[in-house]
């Protein structure tokens, strides 16, 4: 396309824009806060439902030990304070009859013994529901367990169906007894989420400028806050006078999250966008040729 | 044919009386040194009216090195000096202050008109100019060219009227080709 030579002087040859001799002096910070993280005491309880063939009592026992150890050393490997239960025990000769049951009652005891015995902590307690067979449990079993879930978190160390009928909070596959793939697997779920993590949050006063902006800022505007709740400046994006004597500062503005597991925890952060003015506030300023604003009287930030 | 001959009539009896004449306006191996007074016109908001010099040495008939100087009296004009008392507001073009260009010049064709009772011996002339255009805030490179006539008046004194065509880089919001027309007309003497 052939622009005519008329528009190409006028464009291209000597444009003159009017320009402010004394722009304001801007500058630009963040200030921003992080939540901290609290790990949580690594409290479990094991519950074993596992089946052999009848009568075989040795490997009856050596499942258990096995099961039972696989657990300890899962639980153990995790840098927290840590507490196991004493296991329930739903099939004590393997045999999975189908009149069994959990005594939640004297679970739910120990489950609050231990909370007790962490009482600056958020303690919820693991319960880890190992199950050797593919059959679906007794709704007893089913209704117990989701009992004990309540306030803490239930794993399973089964198969297909019973992990679906369950819907735990994290499912390990069974394989067989002894199998190192399925102590790795519990040992891998454990590293992933716990110890549960809790929020640490300090929502007192904080600066929004810092100490070199503070005594030179006149005004400043809120650019953009997220999580968080400006004190002595309006949030939005009109400028406001800075005291010195009662400076802008924010509040974190957090949701308290409580023993949640680790894979699903993130610290939370707050933050404060701010564009403050140094001197000749009241004047215009330019980001690009022709283009100009008065600095006072325009909302929202213009570096 | 290099030099034409350019004969206005100013009255009938002048027709009558039509002869060729030996050239009388001659610049080989002259010097001619002129001053007076110009109007840089960019645009820019600032009426700059100045005055010049020029001094031009013709090494051939037909062409001359020129030095040419201008200096400039520069001042906003009523709109932009409003908009300076209302808004605070300046544009961004830099004030012209100082011309310093060298070039040559080149005769185009050669000529006489009958003006009432006399006769004027006149070249046209273009030229090309390259220096510097001094302005309140730098120095910027410029290029020009120019069209004109320069005439003779009795046997030394001469008239020089160019108009030319001025560009400079200037640095403004952001660097610009300035673009302006130069018209300069100086009354000088010749050695």
């Amino acid at each position: 396309m052939k622009l005519p030579l008329s528009t190409f002087l006028l464009v291209a040859c000597g444009a003159v824009h009017f320009t402010e001799p004394n722009p304001p002096q801007l500058f630009r910070s963040v200030a921003q806060y992080t939540s901290d993280a609290v790990p949580e005491p690594v409290v479990w309880l094991p519950v074993l439902d596992l089946f052999t063939e009848s009568g075989n009592a040795a490997a009856c026992a050596a499942a258990h030990d096995w099961t039972l150890q696989a657990i300890h050393d899962a639980m153990t490997a995790i840098q927290a304070p840590q507490m196991e239960l004493q296991h329930a025990d739903l099939s004590p000769s393997c045999a999975q009859a189908a009149d069994r049951s959990l005594d939640t009652n004297s679970l739910e005891q120990e489950i609050r013994s231990a909370v007790a015995a962490f009482p600056s902590a958020h303690v919820r307690v693991v319960v880890v529901y190992a199950n050797d067979i593919a059959l679906e449990v007794p709704g007893a079993i089913v209704d117990g367990l989701q009992t004990l879930r309540q306030g803490g978190l239930l794993w399973t160390m089964t198969r297909d169906p019973v992990s679906t009928q369950l819907a735990s909070d994290r499912t390990i596959g069974w394989t067989f007894v002894s199998d190192p793939a399925l102590r790795t697997a519990i040992g891998s779920a454990a590293a992933l989420d716990l110890p549960l993590q809790t929020d640490s949050i300090d929502d007192g006063e904080k600066p929004i400028l810092g100490r070199d902006d503070l005594p030179r800022a006149r005004e400043i505007k809120i650019c953009a806050a997220s999580q968080a709740v400006v004190q002595n400046a309006a949030a939005n994006g009109t400028p406001s006078p800075v005291d010195t004597r009662r400076p802008p500062t924010f509040r974190p503005q957090f949701t308290q999250h409580t023993a949640v597991p680790k894979s699903q925890f993130s610290l939370q952060h707050a933050e404060i966008d701010v564009e403050g003015c140094s001197a000749h506030c009241d004047r215009y300023f330019s980001a690009r040729p022709g283009d100009l604003r008065r600095w006072e009287t325009t909302a929202g930030c213009l570096l | 044919m290099k030099l034409a001959l350019l004969i206005l009539v100013a009255s009938a009896p002048a027709l009558a009386q039509v002869r060729v004449e030996p050239r009388s306006f001659v610049k080989e191996r002259h010097f001619f040194f002129s001053g007076g007074l110009t109007w840089l016109d960019r645009n820019d908001y600032y009426v700059s009216p100045g005055g010049a010099f020029s001094a031009v040495y013709y090494f051939r008939e037909s062409d001359g090195v020129e030095l040419r100087t201008a200096f400039f009296w520069s001042h906003l004009d009523g709109s932009a000096q409003e908009v300076v008392s209302q808004a605070g507001l300046y544009p961004d073009a830099q004030k012209p202050q100082v011309l310093l260009l060298v070039g040559w010049r080149h005769s185009l064709t050669y000529g006489k008109v009958a003006l009432f009772s006399t006769v004027v011996h006149f070249d046209v002339q273009s030229g090309v100019h390259a220096g510097t255009l001094m302005t309140d805030r730098a120095a910027t490179p410029a290029l020009a060219g120019s069209f004109g006539v320069v005439a003779g008046i009795g046997r030394r004194a001469f008239a020089q009227l160019d108009l030319a065509l001025l560009g400079s880089m200037e640095s403004r919001s952001e660097r610009v080709l300035a673009l302006g027309l130069l018209p300069l007309l100086t009354f000088g003497w010749s050695l």
